[in-house]
């Protein structure tokens, strides 16, 4: 008894980080195993290597940034774009959208004499569909592009479009995925993960407008081992107003989990 | 005697009785004969000196001021330590293929651990062993965390569940309240995180709600009633005072932050029921306390009680008062909390007396 009282810190202790461990390691491997759930070719246009002031000589690990979008409404056409992952407003986040989700913004009661009131809900875990160069992209170039002739400004923006700008786009949400994957069935296209979605409700004394906001997927970073590290070079990193700097084609596999990582990264030329 | 704290008290007692016995002397109000008395004190400095041999406790003034030296160096040795641990992963991670990674972040708080455990047996002081106790904690939150990056694993707060666990073993284990502490926050933390989550919205939004820290609170606060906590040396009140906290913390910011309610009401209706609500907990805590005969929970409401006031002086007063007459206002009622405390003083007292 008293050998027991003496050691069970030690036994339970070793217990717990072996248990975790597993539980952490076991998740991965059934994540990985079999066909992965979808694969995507992406690059540095969706994936942004770290920009040369973020990168500090302590941290020798190497993420890349998932840089995803939406396709906004046409009505804010004239809002400028640099193809950077931000939070969104899609034009298919509507108020109907919000409830087939589940997401309710009630309104508070008005704090200020005026009547008007801004009620924010928190961010909601969803399941978002991501897709890679397709329709939703294909849309929002073509509008850029179409304002070209309207001065300088607008044919750099479809410019960069072109040949900057990420084209993974955020295109539905949903809380089966199982159904979102009926609905998406390329695989190599489309990838559905795990994100977030905040809705917004303003009140005035006669009307009640709820509106929904992409805030962020869950994985938004991914690792990139150090055997697949080559093509990169001795220093990854790029210029902040560079990004195509370092032009690479990463192979990323979206698991059971629906969490991704990168089977392959080459250079462009060696695909 | 089986701990550091009993025999730290036991010696205090002694020293205690040694001066009260000296003062009796002096006014003539108790006269022992020189054999009984040098048979008293042989006997205490035979115990002293046997427990300052075995648990290394302060039999004196200076040996105690050395101790919080030694309790402040160990502590900032660890949070020093753990930090060098940490960085020297993230410098040479980069460097090395997976499975060297993850062979490392799960050996490190397994030796980290077992070292502990051995040192445990050999420190009588037991500083050596809080830092090193707090090193093999730092080495398992790095070990779960860094696999979750390496993988790219979803985040969840199951982590925190887990880094809770492996802190309550080794608090309970070493007989440690820091690490009772750390064991604390990462169980408020994910229960506050799981009511999140249960309240609709994604686990790291949990703080954007303080009402989730409220059943954390709730469950703190009920430990030490349910669970004896006599062998573990201050135990009870860290869980009672980090209960307190908990409960007063999400309080006192709802009071000023009615926008972060659950409650669909007018903000400034919410923030004036939880002011109400503050001034009223702190004062059944405050009484509580008292009835009880917790010191560090009648502080601990006082505290709150002092806080809450005097943000609400900023909230109503500062923009409409001259300067000197806003802080005349904030002495005078200092100095009406002073009567109203030595009251409650004296009304301690008679509880104490009655109870006696």
């Amino acid at each position: 008894m008293t050998a027991w009282y003496r050691r069970w810190p030690l036994v339970s202790g070793i217990a717990l980080i072996v248990i975790t461990n597993a539980v952490a390691l076991g998740g991965v491997m059934y994540n990985r195993s079999g066909e992965p759930e979808s694969t995507l070719t992406l690059t540095q246009r969706e994936l942004a290597l770290p920009y040369r002031y973020e990168e500090t000589s302590e941290n020798t690990g190497l993420s890349l940034s998932v840089f995803w979008r939406v396709e906004p409404p046409e009505d804010r056409d004239d809002e400028p774009s640099y193809g950077f992952r931000y939070g969104g407003e899609p034009a298919w986040l509507d108020g109907a959208k919000l409830e087939e989700l589940g997401i309710r913004v009630r309104a508070r009661a008005p704090r200020n004499v005026d009547g008007i009131s801004n009620s924010r809900g928190l961010p909601v875990d969803v399941w978002l569909v991501l897709e890679m160069d397709g329709p939703a992209y294909k849309r929002l170039l073509e509008r850029t592009c179409n304002r070209a002739s309207w001065n300088q400004e607008a044919r750099d923006a479809c410019t960069r479009e072109k040949n900057e700008a990420s084209r993974l786009f955020v295109v539905d949400a949903g809380l089966d995925r199982h159904a979102l994957r009926a609905k998406y069935p390329e695989t190599t296209t489309h990838a559905i993960v795990r994100g977030q979605i905040e809705a917004t409700r303003v009140t005035d004394a006669s009307t009640s407008k709820v509106t929904g906001h992409i805030s962020g997927v869950s994985v938004d970073e991914i690792q990139v081992p150090v055997a697949l590290r080559a093509p990169l070079g001795p220093d990854p990193s790029v210029r902040w107003d560079a990004r195509n700097e370092k032009p690479f084609v990463a192979t990323v596999a979206f698991g059971r989990r629906h969490e991704p990582w990168i089977v392959k990264l080459s250079s462009p030329s060696k695909r | 005697m089986t701990t550091r704290a009993a025999a730290q008290a036991r010696v205090d007692q002694i020293q205690a009785f040694q001066r009260e016995l000296g003062l009796l002397q002096s006014d003539g109000v108790l006269q022992l004969p020189p054999d009984r008395l040098q048979a008293i004190q042989s006997y205490h400095a035979t115990l002293t000196r046997e427990l300052a041999e075995s648990f290394d406790v302060d039999s004196d003034t200076r040996g105690r001021q050395l101790s919080w030296g030694m309790r402040i160096a160990s502590f900032l040795g660890a949070l020093s330590l753990a930090a060098s641990v940490f960085f020297l992963f993230y410098r040479f991670w980069g460097q090395m293929y997976v499975t060297t990674q993850v062979t490392i972040l799960v050996a490190t708080p397994l030796l980290a651990l077992c070292f502990t455990s051995w040192l445990g047996t050999r420190d009588s002081t037991g500083y050596f062993t809080k830092l090193a106790a707090l090193v093999t904690i730092c080495c398992f939150v790095l070990n779960v965390s860094m696999l979750g990056q390496i993988f790219n694993i979803t985040p969840s707060p199951n982590a925190l569940l887990a880094w809770a666990a492996f802190a309550a073993i080794l608090a309970y284990g070493m007989e440690m309240k820091l690490l009772l502490v750390a064991a604390i926050l990462c169980l408020v933390t994910y229960i506050a995180a799981r009511f999140g989550t249960w309240g609709g919205a994604y686990w790291i939004n949990f703080g954007e709600r303080p009402e989730n820290f409220l059943p954390a609170a709730a469950a703190l606060l009920l430990v030490p009633r349910f669970i004896d906590h006599g062998r573990f040396d201050g135990f009870a009140t860290t869980y009672r005072v980090s209960g307190l906290l908990t409960l007063f913390g999400p309080i006192l910011v709802l009071a000023n932050w009615g926008n972060g309610s659950y409650l669909l009401l007018d903000p400034a209706l919410v923030e004036g029921g939880y002011q109400v609500l503050g001034f009223l907990l702190a004062g059944v805590t405050i009484w509580l306390g008292i009835r009880s005969g917790y010191p560090h929970v009648v502080n601990t409401g006082v505290s709150f009680f002092v806080v809450l006031l005097f943000t609400k002086f900023y909230d109503w007063w500062w923009e409409i008062m001259p300067k000197y007459l806003f802080f005349l206002v904030v002495g005078l009622t200092a100095v009406l909390l002073l009567f109203v405390f030595r009251r409650l003083r004296s009304f301690g007292r008679t509880v104490t007396a009655e109870v006696a």
